[in-house]
């Protein structure tokens, strides 16, 4: 099978739908089929046509296309998704739909009319006022929709009607870290990952600190991630006297995501907004450490709460911290509420599901064409 | 109801417009909105173009294999009124000559004006990490 991904942007950028997506292609191309990807260019000077890992890659300008916007390189662009398309001869195409450039894929679709899945790994934007919009043509056009958890199914069919007889939910994956989990750390560290956004709440783990440093007075907040609400978090910090026992360790490489999670005790998603999934609670889950997370979007649902960690309500540090103190204080209660989480991503989470999963939808819809 | 004699053009202080390998694009500059249309679609851009009148344009369309009069005339109505809502054309006054741009071997599709009004909402959707240094990655992690 000849398999186009669509992805806004692809390595050599990072993050979780980067890493997801690079993963699971390297794994469909190892099962035997053909994968090529089509991508922004981003910011960084990069080749148009490069490989990675033996997967094609066709860079192009989209977001300049659009955003400037100048009809000329548009139609330089569209022209050139067209000889893509007609070169590699997808037999379906499979759209990751964070950004507008799908616009490119519609407007070329009738060049090569194969099946387009489209996987929604973000919460979308609310339809627009009245008639029209690309999320709404791009759910709407599409053969199928796979969310990654139900809650963004739930959202998805919400949004635009008529989506039931094809849509469902395969639930995100991660290949498992080659590293083992390792024991709990003597001092209590509690660990944040992501970016440094508001959205991920990051602020109000820290406002949760205080209470947690009552309690234990060696705890520690580990906050790995760079963003543009760094500065304001180390202010936040300082003016809670808590400075010292809040490290910021920066950018952390995907590689070493595992070794840092080890040294934690646990793992904490206070984010605001609708986390589709939670990749970073699968990471812990991975790494036998309990999660905390904000009940929003997908996060509950990943964590089964109180089985392998605990959803508390949204923006509310006071909860965070009594979650928190509640599994430093009992050892054995996180050790036992860890393996749970690495059981549920052995199993539920597995990445070979996901990868089969993938294959039997693409299967179905060549066979229902 | 629009006039059968009404002609139209592009409303050019406000979008810009493309005709790219039969595909109409049209973005409009003042709120990023995007436009497309295909097929009959993009034939109804090109006789807007040339300022010609709606019956012209009903006259040309059901000239095309499979085209029934009536309903021609109902799509233009509906494709021309949501044009002029989107502020994408504008009453013209006097035409502009040329050749029908019609292949009259080809179909009747009725047309569709696809309205992309969320492109700037997408645009900012889940920003990439900032502060990218050179390529950061290695590699992903083997299964």
């Amino acid at each position: 099978m000849r398999v186009l991904a669509w992805i806004e942007l692809f390595w050599p950028y990072v993050g979780g739908i980067e890493v997801r997506t690079a993963n699971f292609l390297e794994a469909l191309r190892e099962r035997g089929h053909e994968v090529a990807v089509i991508t922004s260019t981003g910011s960084l000077s990069l080749p148009e046509i490069d490989s990675f890992r033996g997967i094609s890659i066709r860079r192009l300008p989209f977001l300049d296309a659009l955003s400037r916007p100048d009809l000329g390189l548009f139609a330089g662009t569209l022209r050139a998704v067209k000889d893509f398309k007609q070169q590699f001869l997808p037999d379906v195409v499979h759209i990751q739909f964070t950004d507008p450039s799908p616009l490119f894929h519609w407007m070329t679709h009738a060049v090569r009319p194969v099946p387009t899945v489209v996987t929604v790994p973000i919460s979308l934007p609310d339809a627009p006022a009245g008639n029209g919009g690309l999320a709404a043509r791009t759910l709407g056009s599409a053969s199928w929709i796979v969310a990654c958890s139900k809650a963004m199914l739930h959202r998805t069919r919400h949004q635009v009607a008529g989506l039931e007889g094809r849509s469902s939910v395969i639930y995100n994956s991660l290949p498992l870290p080659s590293i083992e989990p390792a024991p709990l750390p003597d001092g209590p560290v509690v660990l944040v990952i992501g970016r440094v956004v508001r959205d991920k709440g990051f602020d109000l783990a820290i406002d949760a600190m205080p209470r947690v440093i009552e309690k234990f007075r060696d705890a520690r907040l580990i906050i790995a991630g760079d963003g543009p609400e760094r500065q304001a978090l180390e202010d936040q910090a300082q003016r809670l006297g808590i400075a010292s026992q809040v490290q910021f360790a920066g950018w952390v490489e995907p590689e070493q995501i595992a070794h840092l999670i080890n040294q934690s005790s646990l793992v904490l998603m206070p984010s605001r907004w609708e986390e589709a999934f939670g990749l970073v609670a699968l990471q812990a889950m991975q790494m036998a450490r309990p999660v905390v997370v904000s009940k929003v979007g997908g996060l509950p649902e990943v964590i089964a709460d109180g089985v392998t960690g605990l959803a508390v309500p949204n923006e509310n540090p006071p909860a965070l911290a009594e979650a928190a103190i509640a599994l430093l204080s009992d050892p054995a209660w996180s050790v036992e509420m860890g393996l749970a989480g690495r059981s549920r991503a052995l199993s539920t989470f597995s990445f070979p599901r996901f990868v089969t999963e993938h294959e039997n939808l693409y299967t179905y819809l060549l066979q229902s064409k | 109801m629009i006039q059968p004699q009404q002609r139209f053009q592009p409303n050019t202080s406000q979008v810009a417009a493309s005709i790219i390998d039969g595909e109409t694009v049209i973005v409009n500059l003042s709120n990023g909105n995007y436009y497309s249309m295909d097929g009959t679609g993009t034939y109804v851009w090109a006789m807007i173009e040339q300022r010609r009148s709606l019956a012209e344009m009903e006259q040309c369309l059901a000239a095309l294999r499979g085209a029934e009069h009536e309903q021609v005339a109902e799509h233009l109505q509906t494709l021309v009124s949501q044009m002029l809502a989107e502020l994408v054309i504008e009453p013209a006054e006097e035409p502009e000559h040329g050749v029908p741009p019609i292949s009259l071997d080809a179909a009747y599709q009725p047309p569709v004006f696809h309205i992309y009004r969320d492109m700037r909402d997408l645009l900012a959707l889940d920003p990439p990490m900032p502060g990218l240094r050179d390529i950061p990655w290695k590699s992903p992690e083997k299964a």
